[in-house]
């Protein structure tokens, strides 16, 4: 018997084609999809909401530590000078920016009442500081604020000291070098603290990981689940498709492609609830500027990124088994006339 | 009562060779075993068979016969356990499941017994799906998919999901989606069955029809009298073995009614 007919291999079908179908077959099980998607978006909002609510936390904390900061230098300052209200205070700036803690200390200064604020050095002075030479800086002052790392010779202290109210200098850094003449304001942190700060970060850490992974695979068995029951489901379209021409891959990439898209949506979605629930609770006890505030940009898009790859892999990794049984059936299976 | 528009027939077909009896199916001592557990199930015990082009053969035994193993052999579901299956002048063991699928792409169309349209999608984009999987870019294929529809006489329900037809009109789509890549083999698994009389009646009629203008070879597993009458030859098959080849003429219908 001749060869007379070539059989072919049979083509596979582009993306578009397959997403097509996808897409369809989620618009009309339109509330099966929404469950998974809603299955998937709780996963990822709880793990959003963790990493979200520990940059708020960080947050809270630095501002908290922040206050803490300027309240005892203010204290440290006026145990020297006594009461500042009405009296001049000079600041003498080393470095060319201030520091944050630099910058709320000569607002707190401000808001004590002093009468004037002298500028001098390579900082840009706030509007309420008005601006000296050095020769002048420390004329009738109370006290004089160094601020930055930079060093001041002793003629210069001399000068700003020679027709001070009170021979007060108060350094705002705590340097290696002793600085004679001058108060330190700066401390540093002693060890064990720093230790017991380092240890309860990492617990904290460890406990958040292992929550986060029961949740993720949670949600990970959630989508298996549903792709299984579609797959049970369709059993018959399948074997249809198959006796029309579809190969295994084309059936495989269906369901890869259909548990993708929904796990994308979901994920996004859990992104942004993730997000707008811990700000909205922390929000309601701090205030909403000050829960922004601490928060840091540029983490969060990593946290984000990082949540939205999860949520496509693991969605992507929860289709595989169900689209391998599907891309087994046989093509028989379309002439079952019983479910 | 025929809805065939024969004007149309010379674009959508190529018009059957000459009228020699060719083999288009050609069953050789076929055998299939199926293993269920420890105990093997002989469905297949050597059938033979012969089907030709443009021929109209019915297929019938009772349940647990083989007829539906016989059925899935001659249309490249399955391979053989032993023996030769030829589709075509191809022997099917031979093929790999790439070829296989695109054996049953183009050279096959399949009507069954609960239509199997796909519900999520159009007629049109039924009858359309197997010319994607052949490979036809995607304007041709709608055009000769709103034929085919045309040719079942369902023009007008091209855009309709499969639930908003009644029975026939989704089995009339399914039988334009068999058609779809032009197969030289249809093949039918009780295509009446959940019909009712009249509209059976005329599904018999619309692919007796094409049998003769298009010259499609009609395989069909069915137990309706109608369509016994109306094939033109009924192979019998009973415990794994084909018992009996004969014309609807020499066949006493008012017997095998007592079945």
């Amino acid at each position: 018997m001749s060869q007379q007919n070539v059989i072919q291999d049979q083509v596979n079908l582009p993306l578009p084609v397959v997403l097509e179908i996808v897409l369809q077959g989620l618009r009309i099980r339109l509330g099966r999809s929404m469950v998974t998607i809603a299955g998937v978006a709780l996963g990822i909002t709880f793990l959003m909401s963790m990493l979200v609510g520990q940059l708020i936390r960080q947050g809270l904390q630095a501002e908290t530590a922040l206050r803490n900061e300027t309240t005892r230098m203010l204290n440290v300052l006026q145990s020297d000078t006594g009461p500042l209200r009405d009296k001049v205070v000079a600041v003498y700036a080393t470095a060319a920016t201030l520091e944050e803690n630099e910058r709320r200390l000569i607002e707190a200064v401000r808001e004590l009442g002093v009468k004037t604020i002298r500028w001098q050095g390579p900082a840009a002075a706030p509007a309420y500081a008005q601006t000296a030479a050095v020769e002048s800086l420390g004329d009738d002052a109370t006290a004089i604020i160094i601020t930055g790392g930079g060093a001041v010779d002793e003629r210069t202290l001399d000068t700003l000291l020679a027709k001070a109210r009170q021979p007060v200098a108060a350094r705002t850094k705590l340097l290696a070098q002793p600085t004679p003449r001058t108060i330190a304001l700066g401390i540093e942190p002693r060890p064990e603290d720093v230790a017991r700060a380092a240890a309860d970060a990492r617990r904290d850490r460890a406990r958040s990981i292992w929550i986060i992974v029961i949740s993720l695979l949670v949600t990970t068995i959630g989508i298996c689940n549903a792709m299984l029951l579609s797959v049970t489901e369709r059993f018959r379209e399948i074997g249809t498709m198959k006796c029309l021409g579809a190969l295994s891959s084309f059936i495989r990439r269906l369901f890869v492609v259909e548990s993708l898209i929904v796990g994308a949506i979901g994920t996004v979605l859990g992104i942004i609830l993730g997000t707008l629930v811990p700000i909205a609770v922390d929000a309601s006890s701090y205030g909403l500027g000050m829960v922004l505030g601490g928060i840091r940009w540029p983490q969060f898009l990593l946290y984000a990124a990082i949540a939205f790859a999860a949520g496509v892999t693991l969605s992507t990794l929860a289709a595989l088994y169900p689209a391998r049984i599907a891309s087994r059936m046989v093509p028989a299976a379309a002439l079952r006339s019983t479910i | 009562m025929s809805t065939l528009n024969t004007t149309q027939l010379a674009e959508l077909f190529e018009p059957p060779p000459d009228a020699a009896r060719r083999c288009i199916i050609r069953a050789v001592d076929v055998r299939k075993t199926y293993k269920m557990g420890q105990l093997e199930v002989h469905a297949l015990r050597g059938a033979t068979l012969d089907v030709f082009q443009s021929e109209y053969l019915s297929i019938m035994g009772p349940s647990g016969s083989g007829k539906s193993t016989l059925f899935n052999m001659i249309g490249g579901l399955g391979k053989p356990s032993a023996g030769k299956v030829y589709i075509d002048q191809v022997d099917i063991a031979q093929l790999d499941h790439n070829e296989l699928a695109w054996l049953r792409c183009r050279k096959i169309g399949y009507i069954f017994q609960s239509y199997n349209l796909i519900q999520t999608m159009t007629c049109l984009e039924n009858v359309t799906l197997p010319m994607a999987f052949a490979g036809l870019d995607a304007e041709e294929a709608r055009d000769r998919g709103v034929q085919l529809l045309g040719l079942v006489g369902l023009r007008h329900r091209a855009l309709h999901k499969p639930a908003e037809l009644s029975g026939g009109q989704q089995q009339r789509c399914a039988i334009a989606r068999a058609l779809a890549n032009a197969p030289a083999i249809v093949l039918a698994d009780e295509p009446t069955a959940n019909l009712d009389q009249k509209t059976g009646e005329e599904m018999i009629e619309l692919l007796a029809e094409l049998k003769q203008r298009l010259g499609v070879t009609i395989i069909s597993a069915t137990h309706d009298l109608k369509m016994l009458q109306r094939s033109d030859r009924i192979v019998w098959i009973a415990d794994g073995r084909i018992v009996k080849t004969a014309k609807p003429a020499e066949i006493d219908f008012s017997q095998l009614g007592a079945h």
